[in-house]
Parts: structure tokens; C-alpha cells; sequence
């Protein structure tokens, strides 16, 4: 599902659209409808006592929502604006997610205050993307980034949106890939061709890794890694080896996938497929087959421990944003490498992000915005009476049903891990060798669980579907392996 | 950190704890920010949510001048303010602290002017008033203070604006309601302007409550200019000395230093203002130019004789003046705020207000007819019944004549000295001093507030408690 440069990916509904061969939906507007809401008063902007004058004020406030001429983080760099912090703090994934090592001036290259100045560094020879701030409907943080790369004669090369800091870090750095123009191409092509960037990059990383582990292996090669080089045919003589930092390849391994053509029609399958069929699904760096987004869990347990128990995979959003908890939460940071309390941390955070979910609204907004704020805005469209509370329960029925569903599904308590990397192989962070741990986060499991009130086996207890108002789901056998 | 300036760190985490010591904060209000001297386009400022008083390497966050950076997602909520002031020449330290009494005071009305003179609306009709201390090292120090009415007075575009306006003009201001923002050449003089302005405050606040009229004498103030309602100048802070050293007596080191420390967290005196000096020899002294400083900062120790000397200030004078004519072997000049607001109002009390305005009275300072303080709580009666008393005068008075020089012979040696601070001394030892100072600022808290209850919730008057005189 696409709209120009948003691509509605990592949910599973396009996958489900596509197997009911739905091809589109088109709204045409009635202008002449009006949305009515239940007290106007509240939500005038120039009521000073009302809740949506109180939470713009919020908004300009904000470090990362305030105005551009007031250095506000989105306004002037968009999400990019992001990378040079998660950098800083040694979370920004690289190689495949086996470390989050980057030289500082790499980062320099791609990061959100290049983007922005991109006219002002670019090298001689090299094409430049000139930018263009954008913003969707009413919104005032203006993080989109409509862009337009020309080379050197000042010819368009191409245009588009973005790139994003997600696509940055998963077209770009975890391939060290630090090219702006190129790393902004292949966004543009990968929403021309509908696809996730998050996901399809990942899948490149695993396939770059699973390329260099067959051709550089000493032993006999697998099964599957015959195949793999069977399925891969002269695609490095073609397009150049698909090595990381090489990124002569980039552009055309993304056009195969999106043609589904040549090993691309394996890469489509998404990582963990691929990886799969070659014998190879450590490399495929998922939770519940869904791909990592750009904070490396072993920089943060907390958010290591979210994207294990997002329903939906491997998410940073629906399953809980605590990434920068440890360096942008003011007194409210909670370390990276705490480990005692972080489930309740984590839950609290699976929360949030699923009630914002709920609301509709923007996750940037709320980096200023909390529930409290939210409550009484929605309350003055519905006419409820609803408070922060009454989002987070609604929040909860939401990940109780989706639990379910998943368990109905198929998927146990065993899908809730990390890839092995992370428990195994140790990265820098902040100076110290970072690793997760079996045996801490088997126990985190568990109290996350219970935080939940879902049995030791993450099963919605019936105490708690009934406290939920989920009485109809309650005494069903869930089968777990 | 992928990146630490170790020096601006150690400034930080110095001041953070001395603005902690004080109470400035609650344990996370507050930033300081400082720029880079190897490189001009980068500041570094406290990160959002960071404990003032208790700072680690990771709360320093560099912040680019010229251009957003990551850093503007990690600093202080207030950073672009920090930026804004920080571009104005000559300024490379700002300092914003949530100082009880400087906020306190700020809490006025256009229709009341209780603390502050109302000056009137700036071209966008936004309320502007003025802080003025009437103490003598408040007056040269800190000046006059614009007081801001902000309709979003926390990291607002509005306070963008203002607040390098204001601070082009002057060291100091305060946002109404929030808390004062200083700047200066460095993070100590910040600091310097902060302390001497919430002592002020506190004075201005304990005068008030005794009915005296600030603003009264604050317009006096502007309107002869400070030259010239005072009769003297006082000292001011020199960042240039302060690692000089005349001393290698690790005691003696150590004892001034606990004595600085304690008085600055003890809110005795503020930092940078004062003196405090040992007798050493027939004609040494071991002298101080401050009063207070926290741990951990430097502070000079300066061999000096005791003959006059032109350059002297008014608190060299005195120690000077003490030690030719006493036998006390150790001064020290502390700020003292609600001393020193007691003191003007005993003696408003027994000369008329005029006092206050600068008015120079004629004070008799005959052994049975001169002004004094009488403590009302148990310990200070039993041990000095009377506190010293002199009008702000005799400062200029370098005779063995001088009403100080017996007050502190009489009353154990310590004399409040109104509207400038508390002279306290001692025969042997700095200690005897330290004693005396501290000891006056809790005997002027302890009649402060039995005089606030008695007016406010009709207690017993604060004056029975007295200790009867012949």
C-alpha cells in the first residue's frame, strides 16, 4: 500500500490485500461533508484554556517539534535528524546488525544535518539533492522531505521523498552505505515499487552477509549455500559483488526485487524466507519473520525486549519506542543496560505506542504530546470521557486480542526472541562490550507477561480478558507447541 | 560519549554542584551552557532532564551555533535561548537556576510593586519591571534587573526573544514566576551574579516583610545613582586571582576552605562577595578577597600588610583597621541577607526611615545609647546577648575611633553592618569568626519569623522575646 512516499508496509496488509487481488483504494472527497465535533469551544486553537491550544504550545516547545527557526530537531532536518543522536550513542545498526561501529565522519555523510546542507558538501562531481521541507495535512512539525537529486551539469536525476532516518540506516549504514544521492535513489525506486524500506533493506543486509559467508568459506559448502550461488548466477559480474560498502549493486538488487526477477524473486520473500531457503535464518535479523528497525537492541534492553513481544514483529512503534530512553527522555532516562524494572518499562511502552496507534496520531507528535494531553482533545471530538487510563485499557485490549489472534496462528512464547547475534556476539556501547543475555531476558519474558496478566506462557489470562471486557474470549483452549 | 571535552565538563559538573549546594533547583530544573574554546561555532549546554547537582560526562552536549545539530535534540529545552545569548560578544557562560528568592520576588504586580518598580509594556505590550538590590554589593554587582511578564515562560519563542535583549544590557534577568538568567564571561562569574542577586532577593524579601518600602528606596537609588547613595564601593569579583596562592600552610589552606564552603552552602555569604583574612604576623594578614565558595573551586590566598595602601577596598580597609586597633586575629565579611535586612530595620526603627534612603543620620554610638540586635533565641542569648549594630557610614571611617572597632570589642566580636553585611571576628581563630557570622544569619531567620507570626497569625510579639537590658 503506497501513497506517493509512504508505503504502508511491516503490517501484513498488503500481503492481504494482494492475496484478495485488491489493487487500490480511491477516495474522492465530498467536499461538502463536514466533520462535526462535540464541543468546539475545546477544540479552538485560540482558546487559551482549551486542550488544543495547550498542546500546541506543547508542540513549539518541544526540541524535536518546535519550528525550524527555533532549531526544533524535525522541523529542520526531518527524521533523518535522528541519526546523528542514535550514533552518538552507539545504537545505530551496522553490517547486518552485527555491531553499531561507524566511523564518525561516515556518518557525517548521511545524517540529517547533510541531508539538509547537501548543496553546501557535496563533493565535486558527486550529484547533489537539493531538499524541499513538506508536511502532511495540518501538521506543524514539518519533518517530510521532498527531494530532487541533480548531478553535476544541474540535470534532474531523479526526485522523490525523503530518504528517512529508517531508510538511512537500513538502505544506507547497515550496508556502509554512507552515499546520500544513491541511498535516496534506491527510496525513491523502493516506493515506486510499493516496498517497506525498513524490510527490504534489511533483506539486502542478510543477502550481502549470506554472500560473503559462501564466497569467502574455506569449507565445503551446504546444500543451501550451493543453492544460493545456483539462484545468485553472475549477478556480481552483472551489477558488482554484493559486499558491505561496495554499492555498485544497490540500485539494481532493488529494481530485481521489485521486478521479481532473478534471486530478487527470492528477496521478496522477505529475510527470513530467503534466508530459509538457504539454510541460513540466523542471518535474517527478524522477530516473528518481521524485520529490525535501526536501534540495536543490545544498546537498549528495554527496546530489545519490545520488539520481542510486538505482536506485529519486529517493531519499534506498535511494540513500544524506548530506543531513546536513555539519552532524550530528560529525568525520565532509564539506561540502556538496566535491566531490573525494564519489563514494566517495556510494557508501559507497548502501551503508549499502541493507544497512539489507536488515536490516529503522529508518533512525532508524540515526543511532546502525552496520553493526558490526547485524552481530553479526543474527548472534545467524541463527546467521551475518556482520560490517559481509559487509552491504555484500550490499548491492552488491543495487544490482549492481537496476542490471541497470533496464538491462534501458530505462534508460542518460543517466537519471542531476539536472532541469536544478539545474544552472542557482543558490540561497543558507550565504551563497554554490550550483549543481551538467555537467562535475563527468559526472566524479563516472564515478567512482562505477568505485568500484563498473561499467564508464563504469554496467554491472556482469563482474569484479565474479563477485566478487559473480553469475556467472549475467555475458557478457549489456545494450543502452544 | 563518542566525543567529551574533559575541561567543560569539570566546569560543569563544578557548578552544577555549587547551584545544587544552594538549593537553586529542584533536582532537575535549571541548565547551564558554555561555549567551546577551540571551537567557535559549538556551545555546550546540560541535556534535557539532566540533575543540575549531580552532572555526569553524558549530560554535556555539544550544540552547533550556526546550524541545527543532533546535539539540539538532546540539550536543554532551552538551548536555543542559551544560543541566542551565547552569540552576543563577549559572553561565553550562561547560568538559569530556579533560585527560590530571586523567583519569589518576581511574583509582583504592575498595582503593587511590592519588590519590583513596574516600568511599563514593551512594543508588544508585554509587562517589564525592575529588580534593583539596596544593599551595597547587590547595588554594584547585580545593578538593576529587568523582570519579564512572559505568557509562556518555559522555553518559549517568546523568551528567544526577550532574553538576549535583556542581557545585552545586563548580567542578570528574571522570568517571572520561573527563575533568573545570568551571563558572563564564565560559568564562576554566572555563578558570582546568581548568588549575590538571590542574596539580595532575600534581603529586599525580609525588609519587605517588615514594612519597609523597597521600591521607595530602589527609585532613590536610580534616580543619585549608586555612586553617590552609597558611601562606598565595594570589592568586585576577580576571576584573574583566583588561583593565587601566598600560602603553603596545607591548615591554614584547609581552614579557610572549610570556612568558604561552609558559608557558602550556608547561605551566609555570596559568592565571590566578601573577605575573610588571618593575622599572621605584627603586620601580615592572610587575606581572601570572598567570603564564600564551594567545594571544589578556587580561591585566592593573598599575603598582604597591613599598612594602608591606596588601591585598598573597603574590606581590606576594615580588616586592616580591625587588626591595628583590636585584638582579634581573624575577620570575616559575610553578606549575611537577613542580618543585614534586620539590621536596617532596627535601626529604621530607632532613626526614622530615612535611614534607609540614604540618608545620613546622626547615629549615637555612646556606650549606653547605640544601636544593637538582640538575639531571641536560647543559645545566641547565652552566648552574645547583643549583636553589634552600625549604620553603612562608618565604613568610610578609618580612626581608632571607628563605632565598629567597639562593637566588636563589646559584643564578642560581630557587628552588623546595615545594608552592607556582618562583620565577624575572632581573638585566635577563623573558626571563632565562622561562628559569629553563621550565628547572625540564624538569629535575624529566628526574629524574622516570630515577627511574621506575630503579624500574621497573631503570636505572642516577637519583641518579648528580647533579653532585658540595664
Amino acid at each position: 500500500m503506497s501513497d506517493k512516499g509512504r508505503t504502508f508496509g511491516r503490517g501484513g496488509a498488503g500481503a492481504v490485500f494482494g492475496s484478495k487481488n485488491l489493487i487500490a483504494v480511491a477516495v474522492s472527497p465530498d467536499k461538502s461533508t463536514k466533520v462535526s465535533v462535540s464541543d468546539e469551544e475545546e477544540m479552538d486553537i485560540k482558546n487559551k484554556s482549551g486542550s488544543v491550544y495547550k498542546a500546541k504550545v506543547k508542540l513549539d516547545v518541544g526540541k524535536f517539534t518546535r519550528k525550524e527557526q527555533h532549531y526544533g530537531s524535525l522541523a529542520s532536518m526531518g527524521s533523518l535528524g535522528l541519526a546523528g543522536m542514535v550514533n552518538n550513542f552507539d545504537q545505530l545498526i551496522h553490517n547486518n546488525m552485527i555491531d553499531t561501529n561507524h566511523e564518525l565522519s561516515d556518518i557525517q555523510k548521511v545524517d540529517g544535518e547533510a541531508l539538509r546542507n547537501h548543496a553546501d558538501i557535496a563533493q565535486d562531481g558527486e550529484d547533489v539533492i537539493e531538499v524541499k521541507k513538506d508536511t502532511c495535512y495540518n501538521c506543524s512539525i514539518t519533518c517530510k522531505r521532498k527531494t530532487t537529486i541533480k548531478n553535476s551539469k544541474g540535470e534532474v536525476v531523479d526526485a522523490g521523498e525523503g530518504p528517512e532516518f529508517e531508510t538511512v540506516a537500513l538502505l544506507g549504514v547497515n550496508l556502509s552505505i554512507y552515499d546520500l544521492p544513491l541511498i535516496a535513489r534506491a527510496n525513491y525506486m523502493a516506493n515506486r515499487y510499493g516496498m517497506d524500506t525498513i524490510t527490504l533493506g534489511s533483506t539486502i543486509a542478510a543477502f550481502v552477509e549470506l554472500y560473503t559467508i559462501v564466497k569467502d568459506s574455506n569449507s565445503d559448502l551446504s546444500e543451501g549455500e550451493k543453492l544460493f550461488l545456483n539462484d545468485f548466477g553472475d549477478f556480481d559480474k552483472k551489477y558488482g559483488e554484493p559486499r558491505f560498502g561496495n554499492k555498485d549493486y544497490l540500485l539494481s538488487i532493488i529494481d530485481m526485487v521489485g521486478k521479481g526477477n532473478g534471486i530478487g524473486k527470492y528477496l521478496a520473500q522477505g529475510s527470513y524466507r530467503f534466508c530459509e531457503r538457504y539454510g541460513h535464518p540466523e542471518l535474517s535479523m527478524t522477530v516473528k519473520k518481521q524485520e529490525l528497525p535501526a536501534y540495536d537492541p543490545r544498546a537498549s534492553y528495554s527496546q530489545a525486549l519490545c520488539y520481542e513481544m510486538s505482536n506485529r514483529g519486529g517493531c519499534h512503534l506498535e511494540g513500544g519506542y524506548t530506543a531513546a530512553l536513555s539519552y532524550c527522555a530528560g529525568y525520565a532516562e532509564w539506561p540502556g543496560n538496566r535491566i531490573e524494572g525494564t519489563p514494566l518499562i517495556s510494557k508501559n511502552a507497548t502501551l503508549k505506542g499502541t493507544a497512539i496507534d489507536i488515536i490516529g496520531v503522529c508518533v512525532y507528535s508524540s515526543f511532546a504530546i502525552s496520553l493526558d494531553e490526547y485524552a481530553p482533545i479526543i474527548n472534545a471530538v467524541t463527546g467521551d470521557n475518556l482520560n490517559s487510563g481509559s487509552l491504555l485499557k484500550f490499548a491492552h485490549r488491543t495487544i490482549s486480542l492481537e496476542r490471541l489472534f497470533n496464538i491462534r496462528c501458530g505462534k508460542t512464547e518460543n517466537d519471542d526472541w531476539l536472532p541469536d547475534r544478539f545474544y552472542e556476539i557482543p558490540t561497543l556501547v558507550e565504551g563497554e562490550e554490550t550483549l543481551c543475555s538467555r537467562d535475563v531476558f527468559s526472566k524479563m519474558h516472564k515478567e512482562y507477561y505477568n505485568a500484563l496478566g498473561w499467564n508464563e506462557k504469554g496467554v491472556p489470562e482469563d482474569t484479565t480478558l474479563e477485566n478487559l471486557g473480553m469475556k467472549e474470549y475467555m475458557n478457549r483452549e489456545y494450543k502452544t507447541k | 560519549m563518542k566525543s567529551k571535552h574533559e575541561t567543560i565538563y569539570k566546569n560543569f559538573k563544578l557548578l552544577g554542584n555549587a547551584l545544587g549546594l544552594i538549593n537553586a533547583n529542584n533536582t532537575h530544573s535549571g541548565n547551564i551552557s558554555q561555549t567551546d574554546p577551540d571551537n567557535d561555532d559549538y556551545f555546550y549546554i546540560t541535556a534535557s532532564g539532566s540533575q543540575i547537582g549531580s552532572l555526569v560526562p553524558r549530560d554535556i552536549v555539544p550544540v552547533k551555533f550556526s546550524d541545527v545539530s543532533w546535539g539540539d535534540g538532546r540539550g536543554s529545552t532551552e538551548s536555543t535561548i542559551h544560543r541566542k545569548i551565547l552569540s552576543i560578544p563577549g559572553i561565553n557562560a550562561v547560568a538559569h537556576g530556579h533560585f527560590m528568592n530571586c523567583t519569589t520576588i518576581s511574583f509582583d504586580h504592575k498595582d503593587k510593586e511590592i519588590f519590583l518598580e513596574y516600568m511599563g509594556t514593551d512594543k508588544k505590550g508585554r509587562e517589564e519591571f525592575r529588580f534593583s538590590p539596596i544593599d551595597l554589593f547587590g547595588a554594584y554587582v547585580v545593578d538593576s534587573v529587568q523582570v519579564g511578564s512572559y505568557e509562556q515562560p518555559v522555553g518559549s519563542p517568546e523568551m528567544e526573544e526577550r532574553l538576549p535583549v535583556y542581557l545585552k544590557e545586563n548580567h542578570l534577568t528574571i522570568v517571572r514566576g520561573h527563575g533568573p538568567f545570568a551571563r558572563g564571561a564564565s560559568l564562576e562569574d554566572c555563578l558570582y551574579r546568581l548568588g549575590t542577586l538571590e542574596h539580595s532577593a532575600t534581603l529586599a524579601l525580609h525588609l519587605r516583610r517588615k514594612g519597609y518600602s523597597i521600591v521607595d528606596i530602589q527609585r532613590k537609588i536610580q534616580k543619585e545613582g549608586k555612586e553617590n547613595f552609597f558611601p562606598v564601593k565595594p570589592h568586585l569579583f576577580d576571576e584573574s586571582i583566583l588561583k593565587k596562592r601566598d600560602v603553603t600552610d596545607k591548615v591554614m589552606i584547609d581552614d579557610f576552605e572549610e570556612r568558604l564552603n561552609y558559608n557558602y552552602k550556608n547561605l551566609i555569604g555570596a559568592y565571590g562577595t566578601g573577605s575573610m583574612s588571618q593575622k599572621v604576623s605584627a603586620n601580615e594578614m592572610i587575606y581572601c578577597p570572598m567570603s564564600a565558595v564551594p567545594d571544589g573551586m578556587d580561591f585566592p590566598m593573598l599575603r598582604l600588610n597591613l599598612e594602608y595602601a591606596d588601591d585598598d577596598s573597603v574590606d581590606m580597609c576594615m580588616h586592616k583597621l580591625i587588626y591595628k586597633n583590636t585584638i582579634q586575629n581573624a575577620c570575616m565579611i559575610t553578606t549575611n541577607p537577613m542580618s543585614v535586612a534586620d539590621g536596617m530595620v532596627i535601626l529604621a526603627e530607632k532613626y526614622g526611615k530615612g535611614i534607609l534612603a540614604g540618608e545620613k543620620i546622626d547615629i549615637s554610638y555612646e556606650p549606653d545609647d547605640h544601636p544593637v540586635v538582640a538575639p531571641i533565641d536560647a543559645e545566641a542569648i547565652y552566648l552574645n546577648p547583643r549583636l553589634g549594630l552600625v549604620d553603612i557610614h562608618q565604613l568610610k571611617d578609618m580612626s581608632s575611633n571607628n563605632p565598629i572597632l567597639n562593637m566588636l570589642r563589646n559584643y564578642k566580636g560581630c557587628c552588623v553592618v546595615a545594608g552592607y553585611g556582618v562583620i565577624s571576628t575572632g581573638e585566635t581563630t577563623l573558626e571563632q569568626a565562622a561562628h559569629n557570622a553563621s550565628s547572625a544569619e540564624r538569629i535575624a531567620q529566628f526574629r524574622s519569623d516570630v515577627y511574621i507570626n506575630e503579624k500574621m497569625v497573631n503570636g505572642p510579639e516577637m519583641k518579648s522575646f528580647e533579653p532585658l537590658t540595664k
